[in-house]
């Protein structure tokens, strides 16, 4: 049997220098990484992600692998399914089910590795959480600091009566 | 430890009688200091992730009010729906926007044309305005009024002229947004009474609608699906039997209902309900609100509570008396398209009140009626054209935009003239003429490109009369991307990429920091504008 041309695995370094050993093809979900191995060839060294911890990187890692049989995205960012809240499906779910913290290391790693359907879904994980919640509350949720003057809030609402859903 | 000075006092700087100094502050207890690990920065808060991520949140928001409540958390998000959803805020609006209007509308009246004295800009021209997250826009509404600084045209304030219409994806909207300004009432369409519509008018309205529009066969389909039921003054059929196209004498009875055989019988009172809530294509509901249109005009009444394209129109302001007849188009009926092609010289040396000019004394001497059959045929697309036109103020001012777009855009570069212009020119013809006139100066640029121009206009008069209005509309949205592409390198529909984020920084810096010309603020404003063209014909 003719031995693959391409590497089986690849090491990705996290930036508190924990090497950890991945199928390529699971790597590969990230466009960043891809793009790398596709300009570099054959690489034997750990690839340094360094922006991303070691317990981020294993996270990603368990997505990727999860996902790794998915069809690769379109390449249209308008493509209207990307952005319904409702279609994260019930192990992404579960896989989300994280402190705030993770959560938004995880999306900034996504964005970093470029993993678009990681990055949506945890966007659509914050915006799940932000849903049917008011002003009040989201701030409680995020420790959001409310900046407004209370002009500024009057304003605002006078402003926005008109989007109330009927 | 003792201490001989009360709390809140600051301890004093002489050293106690033990011989050491007392701290001068004391470390407050309840606010221990927290340790962490070298390499470890802060835990991270919503606000701190990167822009981008947080209009990926934002567009992920299915809902106005969860949109609506997080815009109301802090200016941060306040600050980027605002900037990133609209494209503009509403003091930049009112400070360079209705500038800008303000002069279309100038344009507009000194050519002649009639507005109707409020401009309304909805979903379909510029309600979608910069609103890039689809699908979810959840955008209702700004008003552009300038209350303090109301300025008239022609005796009509500005106050009353702009008022941009935002609505949600779903099509829904607060009917108070739609009809505010509407005296009359807010689910009532003001109407022409029958003495107001001149005779000709209603003759010839009847005839674009007959011979040259569409098969009313068809408008009849349209419209036959939103008539209500429950009205009490329902003098149609209900629309719970058979398709019309399947019962002849059905449709025999519509038709005769929505188009009158006899010039002498008004169009009925029809109730209808929202044509957006029925799944029509963009090219049914452009037909369906032209004909509307048309028989608004012609006396019909349209009951709905929010129909986006028929506005109420102010009997003082509409029909103007002098433009009640056909007679006012002034335009010659053009010639057959194979006298245009390429650089005709004979095409060049047209007379100016064709190709620019004021065009008020071009009044053709025969009405349509008593030209023969190609002619007037001609005639009645050119009307078309020409009432479309006339609507732009109204219905198409992302069109008007475009329009100054391009005039803009040959006013900076050569390289795509030739194209937008046959393209753009059948939405103003006169407009565009004008501003040709306006914003190209003959004395700067080669005149045999001038000319050029001139001559190209006139083509694409000609490709309107002969392609007809809908080719021309899909052209232009098409080739208006790719305008966009060769004005700035960048589409700026790809607003979630690099490139578009950085076209779009530099268009709200064109705008807010009232840097580049006016041309290039009207660059940016038409190429939102075109976004809307482009999210309308999704």
């Amino acid at each position: 049997m003719a031995t693959p041309s391409t590497q089986a695995t690849v090491k990705l370094q996290s930036n508190d220098n924990v090497v950890i050993e991945v199928e390529r093809a699971i790597a590969e979900r990230s466009v960043l990484i891809k793009n790398m191995l596709e300009d570099c060839g054959e690489v034997t060294d750990a690839i340094p992600i360094s922006n991303v911890n070691e317990s981020i990187l294993r996270k990603v890692i368990e997505w990727c692998e999860h996902h790794k049989n998915d069809p690769v995205a379109a390449e249209n960012e308008n493509d209207d399914s990307r952005k319904k809240t409702t279609d994260i499906d019930e192990w992404d779910q579960k896989f989300m089910n994280v402190d705030q913290e993770m959560l938004f290391e995880i999306i900034l790693a996504a964005n970093f590795l470029d993993i678009k359907p990681l990055l949506d879904t945890g966007c659509k994980t914050v915006a799940n959480m932000i849903k049917g919640k008011s002003p009040e509350e989201i701030r409680k949720l995020f420790n959001i600091q409310n900046d407004f003057t209370p002009e500024e809030e009057e304003q605002i609402r006078r402003e926005n009566e008109w989007a109330e859903d009927r | 430890m003792t201490t001989d000075f009360a709390m809140g006092e600051a301890p004093p700087a002489s050293p106690t009688q033990n011989g050491y100094y007392q701290p001068q502050y004391e470390m407050p207890l309840d606010e221990p200091e927290t340790i962490r690990p070298l390499n470890s920065r802060p835990p991270l808060n919503l606000l701190e992730l990167p822009q981008e991520m947080l209009l990926n949140v934002m567009s992920s928001l299915d809902s106005t009010n969860d949109l609506k409540a997080l815009m109301n958390t802090c200016r941060r998000f306040h600050h980027l729906f605002y900037d990133h959803q609209q494209g503009i805020s509403k003091e930049v609006a009112n400070r360079e926007f209705l500038p800008i209007a303000f002069e279309v509308l100038k344009l507009w009246d000194e050519n002649g044309m009639p507005w109707p004295g409020r401009l309304h800009l909805h979903e379909w021209t510029l309600g979608k305005f910069g609103a890039r997250y689809e699908p979810t826009p959840r955008i209702g509404r700004v008003n552009f009024e300038s209350e303090d600084n109301p300025r008239t045209v022609n005796g009509y304030e500005m106050n009353e002229i702009i008022q941009i219409n935002f609505v949600r994806a779903n099509g829904r909207r607060s009917d108070r947004a739609w009809f505010e300004h509407n005296e009359n009432g807010r689910r009532t369409l003001n109407r022409l009474e029958p003495e107001e519509i001149h005779p000709d008018r209603r003759k010839f309205g009847m005839a674009q609608l007959e011979r040259m529009l569409y098969d009313k066969t068809e408008i009849t389909k349209l419209l036959y699906p939103l008539l209500i039921e429950e009205d009490p003054d329902q003098q149609l059929p209900v629309p719970s039997g058979p398709a019309p196209e399947s019962d002849p004498a059905l449709l025999t009875q519509l038709n005769e209902a929505f188009f009158p055989s006899d010039p002498t019988v008004l169009p009925p009172r029809i109730p209808v309900r929202n044509p957006r809530r029925k799944r029509y294509t963009s090219t049914e509901l452009d037909r369906l609100y032209t004909a509307m249109y048309n028989l608004l005009l012609l006396g019909a009444d349209f009951h709905c509570g929010d129909l986006i394209k028929l506005r109420t129109r102010n009997p003082q302001n509409y029909p103007r008396p002098h433009l009640q007849s056909p007679a006012h188009y002034d335009f010659q009926p053009l010639q057959t398209p194979s006298r245009f092609q390429g650089r005709n010289p004979q095409f060049l040396s047209r007379p100016a009140h064709v190709v620019g000019g004021t065009g008020r004394s071009n009044v053709p001497d025969s009405t349509p009626d008593q030209l023969d059959p190609e002619r007037r045929r001609t005639w009645y697309r050119l009307d078309r054209l020409i009432f479309d036109y006339k609507n732009l103020i109204d219905m198409r001012f992302s069109e008007v935009v475009h329009i100054l777009h391009v005039c803009s855009h040959l006013a900076n570069t050569w390289n795509y003239a030739s194209i937008f212009l046959s393209n753009a020119a059948p939405y103003g013809v006169r407009l565009y003429s004008h501003l040709l006139d306006r914003f190209i100066d003959p004395q700067k640029v080669p005149p045999h490109e001038y000319d050029l121009l001139k001559s190209q206009l006139l083509r694409a008069i000609d490709n309107a009369v002969a392609d007809g209005m809908q080719n021309e509309l899909h052209r232009l949205a098409y080739l208006s991307r790719w305008n966009q592409k060769g004005f700035g390198g960048v589409d700026p529909r790809e607003s979630k990429g690099l490139r578009g984020l950085v076209y779009k920084r530099k268009a709200r810096a064109w705008v807010i920091n009232g840097e580049g010309t006016i041309v290039q603020k009207i660059v940016v404003l038409g190429s939102w504008a075109l976004d809307a063209l482009d999210d309308a014909e999704e």
